[in-house]
Parts: structure tokens; sequence; C-alpha cells
């Protein structure tokens, strides 16, 4: 693993096409970057995607709270079905949701039938609605897992102060916001930083089986532009460079998750 | 003050009714997409078109579709994938536990430094690995083969793997092995009768998680094996649709429906045996305890 790691690096530096020896070029892969208008297209799409983490992290961290205060056998079964979609993989969710989103879909078939005809778009070939689709869709998937993983976050929260804030008359909101998060903090910046490590990861499986990175490139990220790069182009110098870049960007973030988690310690 | 209990309690109520909704809406945005899938499996391209919320006129259609997936190779593709996962599985459980075992008990020069460096290897994308691994293996003839990309799922579960077991190693009492090593057992002998069946929850969780890693991976599996024979189901099915897409006209949902119901058998019966296990280990790392 440590080697193929440097030889990344290495053929980073080089114009690389396949199966011909690669041939060193110095820092041409990665001047090219700052200009290469399809990279500065797919990073923005990576951080556009990013820019989601309030609900993706918020959604989940609402509803298990919810789930934890209250009993109900409702609940429960609601507890079990959000788990569901952990076991399909996120290849197979990406092709539900095309289906579920297609122009002739069912999302739009029921929003003609309830008379919601105008609300009725081609959602995947539209580029202002393609990119939220992707995030939906990855939502979607990871909502029961990160419920699960709050909910045993919540299970270690001191219920005695949630006790004193309530005989003190703080309202929902001042107990959510001034006693459980605070106390939550550090699974918090657990999801954060796996959401955040996540958007440039893992979105190959979505952006591939939903929109093949269009309208044009309007869903083209980091990954998915380093796939097509690499094994449709066979240009693997260039490509490495974008492995390079990924790997810096999760490094950044792994020590922004370890220094945010040691301050709070 | 019985106006302030009726008040209350009548908030309670109204706050009872939200959370059932909220429920309820859960539970239909979370099965509807699924059971959608069930629902259209068995039907033909235009009764999809015509009627997609209607009961499908014939469940034998759901063969039909079956039996046309299997001409292309559907049945190929499940048994590469359970050799693929199976493999993977039950080597990572070897490799993690040993290696588990050897950084929570034994000593060993340097042991902190090199598993500081194993967990580092966490935060690596694969992206990173991808392009040598796959130049080196194409120079030695060896993708499209189910072998190869077992070693490759091996090589990324095994980071996490050895985190999980040594963390769990490391709340077995010192006290137990030194007896055992008292009464004349070596390293060996303690890993197999004493540590192997005393992991047995954190493996189970392992093998689990490894389980789903495999068998849901598409990026790996679609770039190495590109063969019929050696192509594995979850790329089969994303390619398949992607050939489909591109045929032009109507793309055939149903059948692709199909191929999803079938892939499904096995990855939901596993997570239904499972269950408590997955979520064990998905809140590992996330709780401190």
């Amino acid at each position: 693993m440590i080697i193929p790691f440097f030889k990344t690096i290495y053929y980073s530096f080089t114009k690389f096409l396949g199966f011909s020896n690669p041939v060193f070029v110095g820092f041409k892969n990665y001047a090219f970057l700052a200009k290469n208008s399809h990279f500065l297209n797919a990073i923005k799409n990576n951080f556009l995607i990013s820019l989601s983490t309030p609900i993706w992290v918020g959604l989940p961290l609402i509803l298990a709270v919810i789930l934890f205060q209250n009993p109900g056998r409702l609940l429960k079964i609601a507890r079990m079905s959000i788990m569901v979609p952990f076991a399909l993989s996120m290849s197979i969710v990406g092709i539900i949701f095309h289906a579920l989103f297609h122009l002739t879909g069912p999302i739009n078939t029921i929003l003609e039938n309830a008379g919601l005809g105008f609300m009725a778009l081609d959602w995947i070939g539209n580029s202002n609605t393609a990119l939220p689709l992707i995030i939906i869709t990855a939502i979607w998937k990871d909502l029961g897992v990160y419920t699960i993983i709050f909910l045993a976050g919540l299970s270690n929260v001191n219920m005695d102060i949630v006790e004193a804030a309530r005989i003190d008359g703080a309202n929902w909101y001042q107990e959510f916001r001034h006693v459980i998060i605070p106390q939550l903090n550090p699974v918090i910046v657990f999801v954060v930083a796996m959401t955040l490590i996540g958007d440039f990861r893992y979105m190959f499986d979505y952006v591939y089986n939903i929109t093949q990175g269009g309208p044009g490139f309007a869903t083209e990220t980091i990954e998915f532009l380093l796939y097509n790069e690499a094994f449709r182009y066979f240009n693997m110098g260039f490509a490495s460079t974008l492995g390079i870049i990924i790997f810096v960007i999760i490094v950044i973030m792994t020590l922004l998750q370890i220094k945010v988690m040691s301050r709070n310690d | 003050m019985t106006k302030m209990i009726q008040k209350k309690s009548s908030k309670i109520y109204i706050k009872r009714i939200l959370i059932s909704f909220l429920a309820i809406f859960l539970i239909i945005v979370c099965l509807a997409p699924i059971l959608f899938v069930y629902w259209n499996a068995s039907k033909t391209p235009q009764e999809y078109t015509t009627s997609k919320f209607s009961a499908p006129n014939d469940f034998k259609t759901f063969y039909t579709n079956l039996k046309y997936l299997i001409s292309k190779g559907i049945l190929k593709q499940l048994l590469n994938t359970v050799v693929v996962s199976v493999f993977c599985v039950f080597l990572s459980i070897i490799f993690s536990s040993m290696s588990g075992y050897a950084f929570a008990k034994l000593k060993i020069p340097g042991k902190n430094i090199i598993f500081f460096i194993i967990v580092s290897l966490l935060a690596m994308p694969s992206q990173v690995f991808l392009i040598p691994i796959y130049v080196m293996f194409a120079n030695a003839h060896m993708i499209n083969n189910l072998f190869t990309l077992i070693i490759i799922y091996v090589g990324f579960d095994y980071a996490f793997g050895t985190f999980l077991m040594r963390n769990f190693y490391l709340k077995i009492p010192n006290e137990l092995l030194e007896s055992a090593r008292i009464d004349g057992a070596n390293n060996f002998q303690i890993y197999m009768k004493i540590m192997l069946p005393l992991g047995k929850p954190a493996i189970i969780t392992l093998a689990v998680l490894n389980f789903f890693g495999a068998w849901n991976e598409l990026l790996v599996s679609l770039i190495f094996n590109q063969t019929t024979q050696s192509r594995l189901l979850t790329p089969g099915l994303a390619l398949f649709r992607q050939v489909e897409k591109a045929g032009g006209g109507l793309t055939n949902w149903p059948l692709i429906y199909t191929g999803i119901v079938f892939s499904l058998i096995i990855p939901l019966t596993v997570y239904f045996i499972f269950q408590n296990r997955i979520a064990a280990g998905l809140t590992l790392g996330a709780v401190k305890e």
C-alpha cells in the first residue's frame, strides 16, 4: 500500500499513457490543473456537494434526538426502516434514484396526477437539479447509518443535566442547543468529517449511475474525472495528479478533524 | 390548575400525533423506493410505461425477465460475487485478528509506529492507489481475475480490520494470556485457543462489514474485471443499465428492477440476520467508551 502510494506521486509528475513507459515532465501536470476547466469544474462540484453538509448531518441528528426521547411502536418501525438502505449498494441506490427521477419516472407521474404537472422536471437532464438530486440520493442512503451513530452517542449523554435543564424551565430548543449538542460534540465532529471526506471519496457510484457527470459537466466530480482520465482515455499521469489532489484534500480534512477534536478534549 | 394540566395534556397529544406522522413519513420515504422496485419487477416495459403503480398483470413476467438476465450471464456474476465476498471475508478475518492480537498483546519493537502507519492508511482514499495497482496487475496479466480482486479488497480492508481487532483485544486481561503461557502455550496456541474464541463478537462485526464492502463495491471491480467471465454483480448491473440506455429507445426498466431484486436477495438476508452487529460496528470509532 505504501509503494503504490509513492508510485502515484511519481506518476503524477509524468506523461503516462497506460502501457508505454512514463515520461518525466516535472510540474507540468500540476500547472495544467490550474487552467484546466474540467478540473476546476469538478472541484467546484465537490465543494457544492460539501455545502450540503449541514442538512446531511443535521437531519440524522434531529431524528436521533426524536427517536431517543420518544418511545413508541411506530418510531421503532421507523428506526428499522431507515437502516434498510444500508444493505443496498451505493450503485443500486443510484440506479433506483435514476429510475425514480427519470423524465417518465414515478416522481413525475405522481406530480402530474396530483395536478402539479408544472413541477415535473427532467431532474437528471437539468443542470440545476442534477447535482441536488445526487446529494438527496446520498443523504437517503446515509440517513440511517448517521442516525444510528448519533443514537449511540446520545446513549452516553448525561441525562441528569438534561433533567436539570428541564426543571430550570428550558424549552426543547434550549435543551437541544445548549445541553445535548455540547455533549454530543465529538460525535458531531466525527460525522461531519466523515461526510466531508465522503464528498470527495464516495460520490463516484452515484455520479456513474445517475448522471455520468452530465448534463454537460454539471455533476462531474473529481473522482469521476479521475476514472474517466485514467480508464477511459488512459491519461494516467494526469489522473495520478488528480489522485494526489484528492489525497491532499482528505489529509487536510483529517488533520482538521483531529485538531477540532483535541481542542474539545 | 386543572386548566394547566388540560393544556399540557393536549400539548402532549399534539406532539404524539406529530411524531406519528413523522414516523409514517420516514417509513414511506425509506421503504417506498425499494418497494417500488419490487412492485414493478414483474412487468413488461409497456405495462410499466402505462401503469407504474397498479399491480402487475402477471407475476410470471418476473421469471421471463429473470430468464433474459440469466441468458446475459447474471448467474455467473452472482457466483463470482459470492466467491470474491466469501474469500475476502475469510482472509480479512484471519489477517486482521492475527495482527490485531500482535499489536495488542505481543512485544514487538516499533509496533506503535507500525500501527500508526497502518491507521493512517485508513484515511487514504483508494483512488490514490488505484492507478499503480492497475498498471502493476495489468503488466503481470493478472486483471480480469477474481483472485486479483480478492487481494485488492483484502488489502483495502486490512487497516480497518486491524484497528478494530486491536481495540477489541486490548480489553482482554493480560493475566489470562500469562496463565496460558505458564501452562506452556505458545503464541499461536494462545491465538487459536483464546484470542479467536474471545474475539468472536468483533470478528462477526468485521465479517459483516467486509461482506457488504466487497459485495457492494463498484469502482475497483468495474476497472479490474471487464470480461463477462470475471464480471461481478454490482458493476454488471450498472453496466447493463448503461448499455440499455446507450441502445436508444425505451430503457427496459422492469428488467433492471428484476436485476436489482435478484442481486439484493443475499445482502438483505445477511442484513436481517446481523442487524445488531452492523449497528455495533458502525458506531465503533464514533463513540468513545
